[in-house]
């Protein structure tokens, strides 16, 4: 009989590593415009200036996701919701987004201790 | 200094905040915000006009055509004339004291040890007393709360 379905008997305990996760785990980019599609990296860095407006794709309950944002001026997530921290312009600034829901955002900011 | 205006209820803050929720949305780094990028939020610069705060006070901030601002109203004195003028001449008197206070110890020595007091310092405590009487005639003879409470006391240094 042919296996059409990996089921959780098939894969031995302590069998998936790193390496065999994918993209949206494991790789970081730079955003080309203002969307953080979550399904695509696991981290995105981007330069902010003046105002901007950032928004999230393919999201689902409880992903989380690293936001590396330099820059100066404002932003704003859509449906992204401060949970403490604030944004200090011209450092790297670690952006932790945890989705609430597929629209709904909660997020940290805090930077590097000098 | 700013005031909000939320649907026509208009607060004046101290600063715009760091970070603003709006409509299930943080802007972060709101207070970097233009005065145009705030207004679109309801944060609109306050045109405070030029009041003397001895005699006057500012009223509610009001929208006067597209300008927040305020009337300058007249405070309300409780003390009377003379009350005032009462007071201001015990703040003359204190001052003029603590001119002479500073050589009062060379009239004193001159009256224990018998040594003459420098005639500049003599001339110097006379001239304060009829500085003092001047003024004090002067505003005795104010004859409005408003002049009594903006009538400036000289600035005395006596070395």
């Amino acid at each position: 009989m042919a296996l059409t379905k990996i089921t959780s008997s098939v894969l031995g305990n302590d069998s998936v590593s790193y390496t065999k996760l994918g993209a949206e785990f494991t790789t970081q980019a730079a955003l080309a415009g203002t969307v953080l599609d979550f399904s695509l990296n696991s981290a995105f860095t981007a330069t902010n200036s003046g105002v901007v407006t950032y928004s999230i794709t393919n999201a689902n309950v409880s992903m989380v996701k690293d936001f590396y944002l330099n820059g100066t001026g404002s932003f704003l997530i859509t449906g992204g919701l401060l949970i403490s921290g604030e944004f200090v312009e011209s450092v790297d600034n670690f952006i932790q987004i945890v989705a609430k829901s597929s629209s709904v955002f909660h997020y940290s900011i805090s930077q590097e201790i000098i | 200094m700013k005031v909000l205006n939320e649907n026509g209820v208009l607060t004046v803050v101290g600063s715009v905040p760091k970070n603003k929720t709006i409509n299930g949305s943080t802007v972060v780094g709101f207070n970097r915000l233009s005065d145009e990028e705030l207004e679109a939020y309801g944060y609109f610069n306050i045109n405070t006009p030029t009041y003397d705060s001895r005699i006057e006070e500012l009223s509610a901030i009001k929208l006067d055509g597209d300008v927040y601002t305020y009337d300058v109203i007249d405070r309300v004195i409780v003390q009377t004339l003379a009350e005032l003028k009462t007071q201001k001449i015990d703040n003359l008197k204190h001052l003029i004291g603590s001119q002479l206070e500073k050589t009062d110890w060379v009239v004193i020595r001159q009256m224990d040890s018998g040594e003459v007091a420098p005639q500049e310092v003599i001339d110097s405590r006379a001239e304060l007393r009829t500085q003092s009487n001047t003024i004090g005639a002067e505003i005795k003879a104010l004859t409005t709360k408003k002049a009594v409470l903006t009538y400036d006391l000289p600035t005395f240094n006596l070395q």
